[in-house]
This record gives C-alpha cells, structure tokens and sequence, in this order.
C-alpha cells in the first residue's frame, strides 16, 4: 500500500490540506513545532483505524472536542487518504462525528466487499496496535521499550518458539540454575526443604562448631589455674608435714620421758630390796617341792610291790585247771586256713549258680539274634564278618560319600527346579508380552517403535509445514478473488468503449459508403477515423485487463504450485498416518492417533520403546536364566556318574565286608549294627561257659580236699558232699580251741607280769632313798628343818632379781620404742609428771591443729585433682571436632556436587552463548545488521537470552550490554533498528504499510543522524514509503541536501485560525 | 668400653587427640573408636616400649596438634610419658609443624624423663645405662632444607671401620623437618604395609647426602606418608609414618617402629602396629553386565591378601566404584548397596571380629566415543569443553568459583582452600555423566 494524497477536509489544527506524495521512498515533512506534524501522523493513524477520543482531545485547542463549530454548529473531523495498492487506486475516506470510530468509506470499491473488510485486507491483518508501535511512531513510542513488549510485537522480536534445541537448552540451563541453587543459594539457606542452600547450611553448622569449640577451649585456662592451684597446695602440704614433723618430734621426746621414767624408777627400788638380802649361792630348783614328792613316791612303791606279789600266786592256780582236745590242736592250722577260705567257696558256689543263669540268658539271646538275621546267617559266617574300627570307618566313609553325592544330586534338582520354575514364569510373562505385538519378533518391534518414534517426529513437522502453506493457499485465492473483481471494469468505461466502438463502425460505415458515393477521400478518413475507435476501444480493454491478468496469471501459478506442494505434503502426512496403522503393536488406533496431537503421541511412543527396552532386559535375562540352567544339567550329569561309581563302590565294599549287597545306606547300618552286637553276644555266650568250668572245676577239687582232712582227723559222722557244712562245724570246733587256749595264755601271762612289777617296785624304792640323800647335800643341809629355812631366802632373792629384770625388760622396751632419742640420768631424776604431762597435752593439740590442717589440704588437693580428672577426661572438645570433620566432610561432598554442577552449567553457558549470538530470530539478526549501520559499527550483534524477553547487545569490544545500560540516543537507535527490521519482515510477509515517523532521529548526534538518514534512504530505495516528520531544520538540510526536499509546514501563526498548507 | 646393644621405639606423626578427617557417617560405636584412636594409638606407643623393653623413645614431630588445644592430648602425652617413667624409659621429643616447642613449654607437668630438642641447639644428649653412655642424640640435624647445614653434628664420630671392635656410642639423629621437605616422598602403591626403600635414587637425595655428611648411625625422619627406611652402607634413615591414619590418603596399617642395635652397631627396624583404625581404598569397576554377586566377588578379591594387625578395631574402607550400566546406577540406592556389603562381609577373608564400614565414592565412565553423536552439536560441543576443562581441572574448577560470584569472605576462601581437596576425577566423570543425560537421547 502506498499512499499518494493526503486530504484533510478537517482535522485538528488542519482543514483543507492537501498533499501529493511519492509513492515510493521517503517523504520528508519540515515544520516548527506546532506546525501540526503529529497531527498529520494521528490522522494517518486514524484513517486507517478510526479516530479515537484522544485524537479529538488533542487537538481540542483548535476547536471544541467532539465538537462544536466555533459559530455554535457542531463540526466533524473528515480527510482521506489516496493510495495505491496493486496498481490499484483507493481512497479512503473517514468521518468522525464525535461517536465510534468515524464512518469508513473506500472510493474504487467494487461494492461487492464492505468497506471496513477491504480495510482489514488492504492492512493484510495488521492490528492497529502493531501500526501505532512499529509503523507510526513518534519519539515518545521511539523511546519506550514497553511499546515492543507488546504480545504480537514481542512475538516477531523475540522469536516465542525457541525450537526444540533452544527449548532443550533452556530446560537445562533451568535445571542447572536450580541445582545450583538448590546447594549455594544465601537466601535459600533458612528454607525447610531439604538441601535448599545446603552449603550455607554446612557453612553455618561448620562455624557454630568451630565457636562451640573455642569456647570449650577456654577449659585450657581453667586447667591451666588449677594446675597452679594443685602445686601450690602441694607446697603448703609440704610445710604442713614439717611441721608436724617437728611438733611430733617433740611429742615423742615427752612422751619417751613418760614412758621411760616410770621402769627406771623400779629398777632403782629393786636394786635396793636385794642389798638387804643374804646371798644363797646355789639351791636345788624346786627343792621343797622335790623333797616332798621323793618321800610320798617312796611310800607308794613298797605299798605296789608288795600286792603285786599276792595276785601273782593266784593266776598260776587258775591256769593249772584249763584242758584241750589233742587231735584239734593238732590240726588246727590246716583246718583254719579251710575254714578261712569256707567265705571264698561260698562266693565261688554262688559264681557257679550266676555263671550258669547268664550262659543260659547269652544263648538264648544267641538264638534270637540268628533268628533276627535271617537263616542264613550262622556261627562260621559271623566270626567271617570283618567288623573291626577300620572296617566300620571305611563303611561310614564311603557311605558318607554316597550319601554327600545323594545330597549333591537332590540340591542341583531343587536348584534346576526352581531356575527352571522362574524361567517358565518369566518366559510366559515375556511371551505375554510379546503376543500383544501379533507374532512380530521383539528386536522388530523395537525397531518398528524406533522408526514410529522417527516418523511421528517427522509427522509434527509435516503438519507444521502443512498448516504454512494452507495459510498461503487461502492468503493467495483472497488475493486472487480481489483480483478477479478488479478484472471487470467500470461499466462507464464500457459505455465509452461502446460509444468509441459504435462511433468507429458507423464512421467506417459512413467512410465507405462516402467513398463509394461521394468523396473517396472522405470516406477514406471516417473508415479510418472508424478503425480508429475500434482500434481504441479494442486498445483500452485489452490495456486495463492484461495487467490484471497477467497479476491473476501469476497468483495461479503461485496457487497451484502451492497446491501441488500442499498435495506432496499431505501425501507424506497420509503416508506416515498410513504407517502408523500398520505399526507392529497396533496400541495406537488411526482414529485415537489423529485425536491425539504429535507431543502425546511422542510420548506414548517414548513410553512403548522403554517398556520394550525393558522387555529386552527380560528377554536377556531369561537367556541367563537358561544358560544356568544347561550349566545346572551338565554339572546334575556328571553328579549321575559319580554317583553310579559310588554306589558300585558302596556295594563291593558291602560284599568285601560279607554283607549282603544293598543301597540302603540305613539298612546296610542296621545289618552291621545287628552283626556287631550278634557277635559281642557269641562272645560273651563262650567266655560265660569257659568260665563255668573252670568255676566247678575249682570247687570239687576244694570239697575233695576237706574230706580227705577228715578223714585224717578220724570225724566220720560230718556230710562230706556238702563242704560248707563241714566248715561250719569245724569252725565251731576252732572257736572253742582258740577260746581254751586264749583263756591259759591269758593267765600264765598276767603271773607273769606281776612278778616284773614286783621287781621294778623294788628298784624304785632303791633309787627313791639315793635321790632324798643327794637333795639334802645339794641344798647345803643336814636335816628336812635346816633345807626349809634355806629355801625361803633362796625364794625371796629370785623374786627380787625378777622385778629387776623384768623392770630393766621394761626399761630396754622403752628406749627401744625411740632409738634415736637419748636421756641422761639427770634428766630422769629431775623428771616431774605432771609438767610432762601437760607439755604432751599441749603438743597433741598443736599435732591435733596441723592434722586438720593436713587434712583439709589433702582434700582440697584431691577435689583439684578430681577437677583436673573430669577437666581431662572431657570429651566434649573431642566431639566437636569430630562433628566438626564430619561437617567439614559434607561440606567438601557437597562442594563437589556444586562444582560438578558448575562445571557443567559453564559448558551449558558457553553453548548457550554461541547458540544465543548464532541462532538468534531472524528479525533481531536484521535489527543486528540496521543497528550496526546506525552506530556506525560500534555495536556488533543483537541477542536476547533464551527464554527471556530482554535483550542484549554486544559492543565492538564484545562485551554484553543491557538495554538499560546503554545511553538515551543509542537505545533510540536500537529500538529504530528494531522497528526497520520487523518492518521488513512485515514486508516480507506481504504486509506493505507505509513508515510514518515523527521526529525519531531528533536525539542522534551529527554522524548517527547522518547514517540513520541514509538508511531511511536505502530502505526508501527499497520501495518502503517513509513519512518523516521532523521539526529540526538541520536534518530537513540534510535530506535536502541529500536529494529528498522536504515539504515545508508553516507555522501556526495564529492558533486559532485554521491552515491550508501543502 | 665396649659398644653396647641397645633398643628403642621411633614414632612420629601421633597427633594425640586430634580427629581424623573426612570421615562419613558413622554408628555410636565406631564413633568412639574413630574418636579415641589417636589416643589409643599413643598408647599401644606407650605399652610397645614398656613390653618390649625399650631403652627409650623417640618423638620425632607431630606428637599433638596444639591448634586442637586438648587437654585430653595434654594427659594422655602425660600419663603416657608417666608411665614410662615408671619403667625408667626416657623420652627424647623434638617438635614439628603442629606441636611447637612453645607448646610442649605449656605443658609444665611433664615428669623428668622427658627431654625436649630445641632446633635451636646442636648439643647431643647423652644416653645412659648402668652409668655408661649408649647413645647420642642430637635435634638440630637438619636446621632447613640445606643439606650443607646437615654438617654440624657431624662429631658423633664414624662407625668401625675394618671389623674393628666399635667404641663410640650408637648415635641418632633427629630430623627437625619433615622428611617430604626433604625429597622424600614415597609413591603410592596400594594400602598394605611396605617397607621399602624407594627405587628413585633421587627422591632421597636430599636424605642420602645427610646421611653421608652427618654421620650418624640413624636419622629419625618423620612424615604423614608411609613408612620408609634410606640405608647407606650401615647408616639409616627412617620415617615410621604415622601412628595412626589422618584422612583417606593415609591408608594401610599405621604404628611405630622398634629399632634394635646389636653390639656391631648394626640396626634392625621392626614394625609395631599401634593404629586402632584403618583406612583402605579400593577400587571397583562394574562392568555393564555385571551382578551384584559378581561385585561381591571383586570386592572380597580387592581384599584378598589384606590381614589385620592386631591393634586393629575398625577398617574405614572407601570403595571406588568405576563403570556404568543398571548396577552402577543401581548402586546409588542405599539398600542396594547394604545388601552388596552383606554378601561381601558374608564370605570376607576378614576376621569377623574386625568392624568395618564402607563408603563409596562413584566415578561414572562415560565414553561419549560409545554415543552416536553425530549431529548432536549440544553434546559434541559439550564434551569438546569438559574436555578441555579436564586438561586443567583446578584451573576450571577455580575459575568456576571465582565466577560464581559470591562474596567474599571466611566461605569464600574455605572454598578456595577445597579446590585442591576435592575429587577431580570424579566431578569431571559427574559432569560428562550430567552431559549425556542432558544432551542424548
């Protein structure tokens, strides 16, 4: 669309303009402030879109809003626009009358759409909003960045679709932000959810401990105090114990003088008494005492002798009268060892009758262990039977072997059993599976999955693709149609062309028929004058409708390769969705795959190829379970052949043994445990009959021989069969004897013993009188009177030279007590108990005093070092550290987990970087491209980050800026760069509006306004219509001075007055 | 006089009562064993003398962290040094990094059979039995890294020469820094004890001309890393390594070391566990068809040949697990992983009395070579850079938190300080792993 006129019938502060345009370029607009430019650009604005209360508003100083004539008549904004679009001439045209929107009006209108539809389609769709912010701008919408947050906007500019590479890397670096959050975020740290800002946490935890740790350390000091505390009150103990030393040396010295003074004093008393006594050399020791006893022992001894002599007269009457059988006493010996050995043949008559009941019991037990065996079992055969220690070890050995390699077998079975269980079951559950895919085969499967997964990806593109060219396809026939209705011309110039046709025949008719008759000449020129219009008309049609057809000739040929690019392009969707209802597992039915969009179907996809990738898990470990299972056979084989080689073994060593073959490992034992015991039995049986015979043997050669004694001693009336009877009586007989004889002896022995007595009386009493003369001599006297009178002075001296040992034992005890201590005689004579006394008293007390001392001293230094005790054996200190370590621990964990995550988010970055500055939309790449030409090169590069709607701009030193850091005329330059690029890709997609721009360069310097000055140019060339206002004179020289002369605007002389300008 | 045998315990590095670091999560009662084992270390040092009858003790450096200010390491070193005094066992300290000489003068209740070295002075001290001088010991060895210092203890005098019978007293240095200081570093060749001179002539370079130019019998070294003996003809340079493992790095059996001199002046070292913890690295890889049986397998396999010591109460084991596919990912749950250590403690060689606790730590392998990328210009773009980050991990991983933007600050410079402690490897393999999830379908 390129506007050719501007008609302002009324509008703000201007009536009656009029102004031609180019149609192509740029158009510059001069005028001072005031001049009525941005009344110019609202009244394109509202043209197109319809007036707005504000537009009224504004210029509400030229007249009333909404108003009123100045004369009391209401007035009415009213202008058009003249534009061309597809050859094709519009106007426009809109009334405002104060309500809505103004009415619409559009001259060369076919009639056939409304006015407002051919509004939309002459705009291509571009909401007003889109206009005011990227076509029609002044600087105040130059200036905000807000006007291109707009949705619509915003889309073109930052590329809302960031495709699945910038979606995948934008998911990551999400997922990296938060991670790293997750572990190192400071205002994440106090939040409950566990491992929000974990290493501040730990950072913190690791501090606290460290200050508990030096507060626990403070205990140092306190030990350190107590340390001192402890040797100081060693010292003091120290001096408490000397002096006690001193005070108890003391103490001693008196006491030794009370202990001492007290045997020195008897000694002194004794010496004394024994002076006074005559001195008694020599005394017999008991002498008295002697003398007494020699003179009554004397008197007892002839009283004895002469008794014992009378009772000895009397037993040898006694033993005269006793008689005994001569024939006894003759064999009495022999019959005494017999008799002695009657309890001996007793015992061996009693082994007899025992040793005859148990070989009785053993053979009948015999009998039964045969029976128990089997008849043929015997005597011979079981004596044959080795069953001797190594026999019955090699028999447990190799049944133990036999029964090891039994086990074997049974365990591999059960082991194979339950391999071979769990494998059917998998199997089955596998096959279960597998049947859902309708016999393909699971690798098919999984490969038909993959390429399913390949053409619904494939598919999501088509439909993307589809759905472009549909749009094309009904952009192309609207334009086709409009086309169409333009073919047909006005029917005014149908009547011209008819009346120029009309005019041409008759003329021609007239011509030839003037020929003919009249003036050949003339009628020459109306033929020609004829042919003229005929040619002329034909001329005009064939000129109006060829441009149209030919434009309608190549909007066909655009629809049908579009068509036929559409077709190839549903032919690939059909035959996708045709693959997709013969895929293998059939889960996702024709009707359901259309219903679902391509992500779910993805998805589902995705879902079928992990649960096949899990079938094939099972599948290869179902293989494992298999080869287990041969593995189990082959080794359950060779258990089979070893245990065939056991048991032949088993059974040669049975027939080796003389057992019956058998492979009952039980019963063989029990066989053997029989045979065991069946020949202990036949042992016993033999040794119990053995000993029977030589029992009776013994027995009868014994009887044989008390018969024969006897019969010696002529006593025929005794039962010689029975010898224990016999026995009997003639222990009687014995018994009487021993008693006759007993009895003689006894008497002959005690006449005797008298006798002796007698005699040893008799020289007792010899001895008795030697023994009373030699005591009289020894004790120095002559008579029994004299002998007492020397006793009693010998006696009264020994008592006193006692005392004084015993006084002087005292003494010597006492100076042994304290052997470093010495006392002089003077001492002891001027010794006082009672001033010793109290001195002793005085000291205990003092002793007493430094005890306590003492005491107190030792508990105060035991609680020290109780104190010390606890102080050293706390463990606290330990165990903060060690929690200390453990945090410390998790912090270097956690680090790792950080840097990990750092690393990663670096690479990540980088790639994002590249991919930000590389693969950045199409309309910021142009914008890159105007805004390095508008700053002259100094910026190189606009981007915005991935996921975000900000953008960013790399200087020519490559660093990154943000458009808030960026200076006031440079981000007007920036926004300008946007605002030319999404005006060519505007243009691109067929929208052509023209640019209306009021004063956007105003705040450039000299050379930037110089460059975006060429670029409105260059971008004019390109067949952009430009409108720009400006109201600074300079850039108005300067587009003059580059080949584009401004249209000049007066300025408002009189505000109130109305301008025509133009 | 005759030169006399002589025996003596040389421990280094028994930071008592100081925690050992990065340790996971932990149940109560591995908690007091980890919270008590440098103690209990110390005193399996103690207990070691007095059972072995030790002439006396060497500390060469380290003994305690005076930053941890415990009073707790303040009676332990005394009881311990008490007890030792009961034996008539002296001590012979010389201060490190961690527990300077002003430190050691805090501590004014130590009994007197324990002397301290001052770097400051070169006077060996005598050590006597029965009033006779069986060795020298001398601190100020080494004063820094200038092996040209190393002279001035050189008056101890040379050992026999010819077979002839020795005379001068068995003498011992003490090195005054640690030995990594000096070029000593030992390279990593599993957890297990090794003794073992190091192949790299030049790596002790720095100790071989001590030892050639100070002359003494032997040089107690100290060190963080394991254990190492440098001889020279008869001469020895040990480091006993720690007494029990600080961190992670520091894996396989810990203790002390009983050297015992015979009469010809030669010295036997013998290693003495006193570690109650250890720690073991392990790596695993799981392959993508692997099973949880499997990997039990190769995680009792990783542990094989590995017995305890007797000391040894608990076993920190930090598994490294390598590789990709549905167990790997599989392993990330707890549960899976309790019931793998289940069927690994099932069959362990391990005795069962022996705690043990497992952590893991997972280094993805993805090979993006194995991926069909071509096409995906995300991914290829995205693997091009992180391996271009994993040429210079620190300078990535550095730049990354300087570009993070935080404030500065305490957290800041924590940060900063963790760049050379985190797992590279790991954060690059999370970070390809984080790409392929990101970037392939």
């Amino acid at each position: 669309m390129k506007i050719t006129k501007i008609l302002i019938r009324r509008f703000g502060i201007w009536q009656d303009l009029h102004v031609p345009l180019a149609q192509n370029g740029l158009t510059v607009f001069y005028g001072p402030n005031e001049a009525g430019k941005t009344t110019l650009l609202q009244f394109l604005r509202a043209i197109l879109y319809g007036f707005k209360s504000h537009d009224a508003a504004a210029s509400c100083r030229f007249g009333d809003p909404f108003g009123r004539r100045r004369h009391g008549s209401r007035i009415d904004w009213e202008g058009s626009l003249q534009f061309k679009h597809h050859r094709q001439v519009y106007e426009i045209r809109r009334t405002f009358h104060g309500q809505g929107r103004g009415l619409l009006t559009v001259t060369n209108s076919t009639g056939q759409t409304p006015a407002e539809e051919l509004v939309g389609d002459l705009l291509n769709g571009t909401e007003e909003k889109v206009f005011d912010n990227i076509f029609a701008i002044g600087l105040h919408e130059l200036q905000e960045l807000a006007t291109l947050q707009n949705d619509k906007v915003a889309e073109h500019i930052y590329a809302v679709a960031l495709g699945p590479d910038g979606q995948r890397l934008l998911e990551v670096s999400t997922d990296i932000e938060n991670e790293g959050n997750r572990l190192f975020d400071p205002r994440q740290w106090d939040s409950e959810q566990q491992d929000r800002g974990k290493l501040y946490k730990l950072f913190h935890k690791f501090d606290q401990l460290c200050a508990e740790i030096e507060s626990v350390n403070g205990l140092i000091r306190q030990h350190s105090e107590l340390t001192h505390e402890r040797n100081h009150n060693e010292i003091m103990i120290t001096d408490l114990q000397g002096r006690q030393a001193g005070i108890q040396a003391q103490l001693r010295g008196h006491l030794f003088m009370e202990h001492i003074w007290s045997p020195w004093n008897r000694v002194r008393l004794c010496q004394t008494e024994m002076d006074k006594l005559p001195i008694v050399a020599e005394f017999p020791k008991n002498g008295l005492a002697r003398l007494d006893g020699i003179e009554i022992e004397l008197s007892t001894a002839v009283n004895g002798r002469d008794t014992l002599l009378a009772e000895a007269s009397q037993f040898r009457r006694e033993a005269e009268q006793i008689t005994i059988d001569p024939e006894i006493q003759r064999h009495a010996v022999t019959m005494r060892s017999f008799v002695d050995q009657s309890h001996w043949l007793q015992q061996v008559h009693e082994r007899i009758v025992t040793s005859q009941r148990e070989t009785d019991e053993l053979c009948q037990q015999m009998d039964d262990q045969f029976e128990s065996l089997g008849p043929e079992w015997s005597a011979s055969r079981l004596q044959a039977v080795d069953t001797t220690p190594a026999a019955y070890f090699r028999m447990v050995s190799m049944a133990r072997n036999y029964q090891s390699v039994l086990a074997r077998r049974e365990k591999l079975r059960r082991r194979q059993q339950r391999l071979s269980r769990i494998r059917q079951q998998r199997l089955a559950e596998l096959n279960d599976q597998l049947r859902q895919f309708g016999g393909v085969t699971l690798d098919d499967a999984l490969t038909q999955t993959r390429q399913k997964l390949v053409e619904l990806e494939e598919l999501g593109a088509l439909k993307l693709r589809e759905s472009e060219l549909e749009h094309r396809r009904v952009g192309l026939l609207n334009q086709s149609k409009r086309l169409q209705a333009r073919l047909t011309l006005p029917k005014w110039v149908y009547a011209v062309l008819g009346i120029f046709a009309v005019t041409g025949a008759v003329l021609a008719v007239l011509g030839l028929v003037s020929g003919l008759t009249t003036n050949g000449i003339a009628g020459t020129i109306y033929s020609l004058l004829g042919i003229t219009c005929g040619g002329l008309t034909w001329a005009l049609k064939t000129h109006f409708e060829r441009e149209v057809q030919d434009s309608i000739e190549l909007l066909q040929d655009e629809l049908r390769e579009n068509e036929i690019r559409l077709r190839e392009i549903r032919t690939s969707i059909e035959h996708v969705t045709a693959l997709e209802t013969i895929t293998a597992d059939g889960s996702v039915p024709v009707n359901d795959a259309f219903r679902l969009s391509e992500a779910e179907l993805i998805k589902h996809v995705t879902q079928r190829l992990i649960e096949l990738e899990q079938l094939t898990q099972q599948q290869q470990q179902i293989h494992n379970l298999r080869r287990r299972l041969s593995n189990l056979r082959s080794r359950f084989q060779s258990i089979q052949r070893k245990i065939a080689t056991t048991r032949q073994n088993w059974c040669e060593l049975l027939t080796q043994s003389g057992f019956t073959e058998t492979i009952h490992v039980d019963e063989a034992f029990e066989v053997w445990q029989n045979v065991v015991e069946a020949n202990e039995i036949h042992r016993l049986w033999t040794s119990a009959d053995t000993k029977l015979q030589n029992l009776r043997q013994t027995y009868e050669t014994y009887r044989k021989r008390i018969e024969e004694l006897g019969h010696r001693m002529h006593r025929w009336d005794l039962d010689y069969e029975h010898p224990l009877n016999v026995l009997l009586a003639w222990e009687e007989d014995l018994q009487q004897y021993s008693t006759q004889r007993k009895d003689r002896r006894y008497l002959r022995r005690e006449q005797k013993a008298r006798h002796a007595e007698a005699e040893k009386y008799q020289t007792n009493i010899d001895e008795l009188k030697t023994q009373r003369s030699a005591l009289l001599v020894q004790g120095g006297a002559a008579s029994r009177k004299e002998f007492e009178q020397r006793a009693e002075w010998y006696k009264q001296r020994h008592e006193e030279q006692q005392r004084l040992y015993d006084a002087k034992s005292d003494l010597e005890i006492a100076a042994r007590t304290e052997p470093e201590l010495a006392v002089v005689e003077e001492d002891l004579l001027a010794y006082n108990a009672d001033s010793n006394a109290e001195c002793i008293r005085t000291l205990k007390q003092e002793r007493d005093d430094l005890k306590q001392d003492l005491q107190q001293a030792f508990e105060n230094q035991g609680r020290i070092r109780q104190e010390l005790t606890t102080l050293e054996s706390d463990r606290l200190s330990t165990q903060l550290r060690f929690e200390r370590e453990q945090v410390a621990a998790q912090i270097k964990q956690t680090v790792e987990r950080w840097l990990t995550f750092e690393l990663s988010s670096r690479a990540v970055e980088q790639i994002r970087a590249d991919f930000e500055r590389t693969c950045q939309p199409k309309t910021l790449a142009a914008a890159s491209h105007y805004l390095q030409r508008l700053s002259n090169q100094k910026y190189s590069t606009l981007w915005t980050p991935l996921g975000k709607r900000r953008l960013c701009i790399d200087d020519d030193q490559s660093n990154t800026l943000l458009v808030e850091h960026l200076s006031g005329g440079t981000r007007e330059q920036l926004f300008l760069a946007i605002r030319l690029a999404l005006v060519r890709e505007f243009t691109r997609r067929g929208i052509e509006l023209p640019m209306v721009l009021d004063d956007v360069i105003a705040n450039f310097d000299h050379l930037r306004s110089e460059a975006a000055a060429n670029e409105l140019i260059d971008l004019g060339e390109q067949g952009q219509q430009i409108l720009f206002f400006t109201c600074h004179l300079h850039l108005a020289h300067l587009f003059e001075s580059k080949g584009f002369t401004p249209i000049w605007l007066t300025e408002q002389g009189d505000s109130h007055q109305e301008r025509r300008a133009g | 006089m005759p030169f006399q045998a002589l025996r003596f315990i040389h421990a280094s590095n028994a930071y008592v009562d100081h925690q050992l670091e990065q340790l996971g999560a932990l149940s109560e009662c591995h908690r007091a064993i980890v919270e008590e084992a440098t103690s209990t270390a110390f005193e399996h040092v103690v207990s070691a003398c007095i059972e072995r009858q030790a002439h006396f003790l060497l500390l060469a450096g380290n003994t305690f962290d005076k930053s941890d200010q415990s009073l707790r390491a303040h009676a332990d070193l005394v009881n311990g040094f008490i007890r030792l005094d009961q034996h008539g066992i002296q001590v012979f300290v010389v201060a490190g990094e961690t527990d300077p000489l002003t430190a050691w003068r805090t501590l004014d209740d130590l009994p007197q059979n324990v002397t301290l070295f001052s770097p400051d002075s070169d006077e060996p001290v005598a050590v006597l039995r029965d009033g006779n001088v069986i060795a020298s010991i001398a601190a100020a060895v080494i004063r820094d890294e200038k092996v040209g210092h190393i002279q001035s203890i050189t008056r101890s005098g040379e050992l026999s020469r010819n077979g002839a019978a020795r005379t001068i007293p068995f003498s011992i240095g003490l090195a005054t820094i640690a030995s990594e200081r000096m070029g000593v570093t030992v390279p990593d060749d599993g957890d297990e004890h090794n003794e073992s001179e190091p192949s790299d002539p030049g790596l002790s370079g720095q100790v071989r001309d001590a030892l050639a130019k100070c002359s003494v019998d032997y040089l107690a070294l100290r060190g963080p890393e394991k254990r190492q003996t440098i001889t020279l003809k008869k001469r020895i340079a040990h480091n006993p390594g720690g007494t029990q493992g600080q961190n992670p790095r520091q894996t396989g059996p810990h203790g002390c070391t009983l050297v015992e001199v015979a009469t010809d002046g030669s010295a036997l070292c013998t290693f003495i566990p006193t570690a109650p913890v250890r720690w073991k690295q392990s790596a695993v890889h799981v392959g993508a068809k692997m099973s949880q049986d499997e990997l039990a397998e190769s995680m009792q396999a990783a542990h094989q040949r590995c017995r305890p010591e007797p000391t040894e109460q608990l076993w920190l084991i930090n598994w490294t697990i390598r590789g990709s596919g549905r167990l790997f990912d599989l392993l990330r749950d707890e549960s899976v992983r309790s019931k793998i250590v289940a069927l690994y403690e099932l069959d362990s060689p391990l005795p069962p009395d022996l705690s043990q606790m497992h952590h893991f730590r997972f280094v993805p392998q993805v090979n993006p070579a194995d991926s069909d990328l071509e096409g995906n210009e995300f991914a290829i773009q995205y693997f091009e850079r992180l391996n271009l980050a994993e040429k210079a991990t620190r300078k990535s991983l550095q730049q990354c938190l300087e570009d993070a933007g935080l404030p500065e600050g305490p957290w800041l410079t924590r940060l900063r300080s963790l760049i050379d402690e985190v797992d590279h490897e790991a954060i690059i393999a999370h970070a390809r792993q984080n790409g392929m999830t990101w970037f392939t379908p």
